[in-house]
């Protein structure tokens, strides 16, 4: 118990020093929020006008914890370039990106664990040395070059969706789903090969164990070896694997959102970073840091559910 | 008995799905595009607040929903909105407006002379002490209701030119939320929109003038530039404007492709406080160096119009073609900057906004071309916002390509920038005799007069060499052939409420 709760407050720090760094680069970059608002046409009175009314002519630290004891409240703030609540904002966007996670999640889990186990079981056997040879190549391709790919085979070749052209989900909810089929596909392709090479060779790592040759011992076969004992040590590094990726892919749905034109939280940070739109760049930094950071902590109590000699050590 | 009436549920079921159905795909490949077309914008609208929203790509879409008083034609005269009549006073200092009769808003109410005050009054913010959200209306003394259908305003000083503002759009002093409701006068109303994704409009039934063709219009914002052409040919989006030479030559058999000019004043802008460009004869050196045509060539096809000075052509009476001032010569060229002490040639940046292609393709065009005279450019490519606080306010640059446009059809929209203390001056640009000229332009109320003092500020910009001036861009607009009837504004506009169905009368 006092384990999660130091877990939890290092979770806190954590995010607290991420808003304070987001916070602190806004203040260094170039660029002003409300010269970026009003553009060339801009006289400098209602610069400073529009400075006065967002707050920003007033010091640094005073910005940071005003906006800190907003956003504990659950006030994300305004956003400048959208002209609208920043909760408004990304109300709408964040299940887009959520949706686009799960899916590729989906896809990596249901492929790559039953082609792991495959794998190890037929180690050396024709299949094992082409899953081995394909996954190589897979894993080095990363996910714009997965998006551009399958955009020009099933958008242009095949013609399955129309690239570039996002379904909403307010409007055709199966649509939307169709459409992030192949995104997902993106993502999921090289974390997938990854996945299958982690578990097959952690697999074939427990295999000459002491425990399996007890287990043999005891009358069990091969598969009840493989699924009762084998593989709830083998998941361990692969469930923190899967854990990253989660986290990976959120932050990394910037990119594949970009390629496929959907208007994730992603295009949102992009758009709004370009703007100087920082109440809305903290409220999405924040979200994929804690998503990172409460990922992590999932994955711990995931360990110790699969592994009970944790449990004990702690 | 119960089969028949399971049978009748189900039929009753059947017709309200396909109801539904074809409610959702309404606009796609066959037949049903007469009523609707889906329209692509890079970037997304910054307010749905017609007095707040700066963007230019907002403003044109904006149009559409919204009218001042007056509004500009495809011409670019300023005919009468919402307004019916106009009557400026001889000189300048007030304009008194009859109401047209049964303008109503998209929420069904009449514009009465108090809306117009309000919509007025918040521009100018005669309320507060914050700055006026339309520059220019801080000349505005007061806005007078004189009766339920004529509004007066007054301002402080005389100035003929003042209608041109007064687009601004009018809007209803009941909305006390317009960021989130848009409602105007337009031939379109509001009905959605979803930031990152698209605006919706529906045509306006009732409004007073000749009214929309087609009833639906989806505005989708496609950010990515290499995916417009692919949303073009695959069919998600029927229409999309300033689309470049080269994205036009993918573009598939089943587009009219329209070609006109961006409206803007592309040019080297040079800071001309600052060395090597305080030195007129420098600056002149750059622009004998220049080849025009070949930067056209080289970015465009060839397409644009060649300008030597802060003014294109659009603006009819005040345009003088100017675009001759500097040939190429190379050895003049030279000369110039050996009597200017930099025989050996020097080196400077050019700083350009990493978002606009066009620009960074020009001033690779320019480096190439300045090598010749023994002049070294450096390509700085900054993101829009550093450019606008650095280079545009700050003024912390050397030299910029840029394009810069007019907000309204008056000749100070382009020129005032050059009196050497405006608030926008961002080139430094240093000339008492430019002063004294725009001077007389502002003051007279004689119009052959005012357009001379302009002209004369036009060749002033253009002998001293203020900037390397290269062109008013080529505009290409896509339409699917499903449609017709696009029409090109003189400003930054797009009218939807022309575009109607190709089989159509």
């Amino acid at each position: 118990m006092r384990d999660v709760i130091r877990k939890l407050a290092s979770m806190i720090l954590t995010l607290l020093i991420v808003s304070f760094l987001v916070f602190l680069a806004f203040d260094l970059i170039p660029g002003d929020p409300a010269i970026a608002k009003l553009g060339t046409q801009a006289t400098p009175e209602q610069v400073a006008s529009l400075r006065a009314e967002w707050g920003l002519d007033r010091p640094f630290l005073i910005r940071y914890f005003d906006w800190l004891f907003s956003f504990v409240r659950g006030d994300m703030g305004y956003s400048y370039h959208f002209d609208r609540a920043v909760t408004e904002l990304l109300s709408g966007k964040i299940l887009i990106t959520v949706t686009l996670v799960i899916m590729a999640f989906v896809m990596i889990v249901s492929v790559s664990i039953p082609m792991g186990i495959f794998a190890a079981r037929h180690q050396g056997g024709a299949l094992d040395k082409s899953i081995m040879v394909s996954n190589q190549l897979l894993m080095a391709i990363p996910p714009f070059f997965s998006g551009i790919l399958i955009t020009f085979l099933f958008g242009v070749g095949l013609s399955f969706f129309k690239p570039g052209s996002f379904v909403s989900y307010t409007q055709n909810f199966g649509g939307f789903l169709f459409y992030m089929i192949f995104p997902a596909l993106a993502v999921a392709i090289p974390k997938i090969a990854m996945c299958v090479k982690l578990l097959r060779s952690s697999i074939l790592e427990q295999w000459p164990m002491d425990y399996v040759r007890t287990a043999y011992s005891r009358g069990n076969r091969t598969m009840q070896v493989l699924y009762r004992h084998v593989l709830r040590n083998a998941m361990i590094p692969v469930v923190t694997f899967l854990g990253m990726t989660l986290a990976d892919m959120v932050a990394g749905s910037i990119i594949i959102e970009k390629v496929f034109n959907i208007p994730g939280i992603g295009q949102i940070l992009i758009k709004c970073i370009e703007y100087r739109d920082y109440p809305t760049v903290e409220a999405v930094v924040m979200l994929i840091a804690f998503l990172v950071v409460f990922v992590n902590f999932m994955v711990d109590i995931i360990y110790r559910i699969l592994d009970p000699r944790m449990r004990q050590s702690s | 008995m119960k089969l028949k009436r399971f049978a009748c549920v189900l039929m009753t079921l059947t017709i309200a799905l396909s109801g539904l159905t074809t409610g959702c795909t309404s606009g796609d490949k066959d037949g049903k595009a007469s009523s609707s077309i889906t329209i692509g914008i890079p970037q997304d609208l910054d307010s749905l607040d017609p007095h707040k929203a700066v963007a230019a790509g907002t403003k044109e879409i904006l149009f559409n929903i919204y009218e001042g008083l007056v509004k500009v034609d495809s011409d670019g005269n300023l005919v009468p909105a919402v307004a019916s009549e106009v009557s400026p006073s001889e000189d300048g200092s007030s304009y008194t407006f009859t109401l047209r009769d049964g303008v109503k808003f998209h929420d069904g109410s009449a514009v009465t002379a108090e809306d117009v005050k309000y919509s007025l009054d918040r521009c100018a913010a005669s309320d507060g002490d914050s700055a006026p959200l339309v520059p220019a209306f801080s000349n505005i003394k007061s806005v007078d209701v004189k009766d339920a259908k004529t509004v007066t305003v007054n301002l402080e000083n005389p100035d003929t030119e003042f209608l041109a503002n007064l687009t601004t759009a009018i809007i209803p002093a009941s909305n006390k939320e317009p960021e989130k409701n848009a409602i105007g006068t337009g031939p379109y109303k509001y009905v959605s929109w979803t930031p990152l994704e698209q605006v919706v409009l529906k045509k306006n039934e009732d409004y007073w003038g000749e009214k929309a063709y087609i009833t639906d219009v989806t505005i989708k914002i496609i950010a990515d530039g290499d995916s417009i052409v692919t949303a073009l040919n695959g069919g998600s989006i029927d229409f999309f404007a300033r689309l470049s030479a080269d994205q036009v030559s993918q573009l598939s058999g089943d587009f009219t492709v329209y070609e006109g000019t961006m409206n803007l004043v592309q040019a080297l802008y040079l800071n001309n406080a600052e060395k090597p460009f305080d030195d007129v004869r420098v600056r002149q050196a750059l622009c004998y160096a220049t080849d025009v045509k070949a930067i056209l060539d080289m970015t465009s096809d060839g397409k644009g119009t060649p300008i030597g000075s802060s003014m294109f052509p659009a603006f009819g009476k005040y345009y003088t073609d100017l675009s001759n001032t500097y040939p190429k010569d190379i050895e003049k060229a030279k000369a110039l900057l050996k009597e200017a002490g930099y025989e050996d040639g020097f080196t400077f940046t050019i700083t350009v906004p990493s978002n606009y292609q066009p620009h960074i393709d020009t001033a690779l065009v320019l480096k190439e071309q300045y090598k010749e005279i023994g002049v070294t450019a450096e390509i700085q490519k900054v993101e829009w916002a550093t450019w606008l606080s650095d280079v545009y306010t700050g003024r912390q640059f050397t030299s910029t390509v840029i394009g810069v446009d007019a907000s309204t059809l008056t000749a100070p929209a382009l020129l005032s920038r050059f009196v050497s203390d405006a608030g926008n001056n961002f080139i430094n640009y240093n000339n008492a005799d430019y002063d004294a000229a725009y001077a007389r332009a502002i003051k007279t109320t004689d119009d052959a007069e005012k357009t001379a003092a302009y002209k004369e500020c036009e060749k002033i910009l253009a002998d001293t060499a203020a900037n390397v001036y290269i062109q008013d861009m080529a505009e290409f607009v896509a339409l699917n052939k499903k449609y017709t009837g696009y029409t090109f504004y003189p400003l930054y506009v797009q009218d939807l409420a022309k575009i109607k169905p190709a089989d159509a009368k």
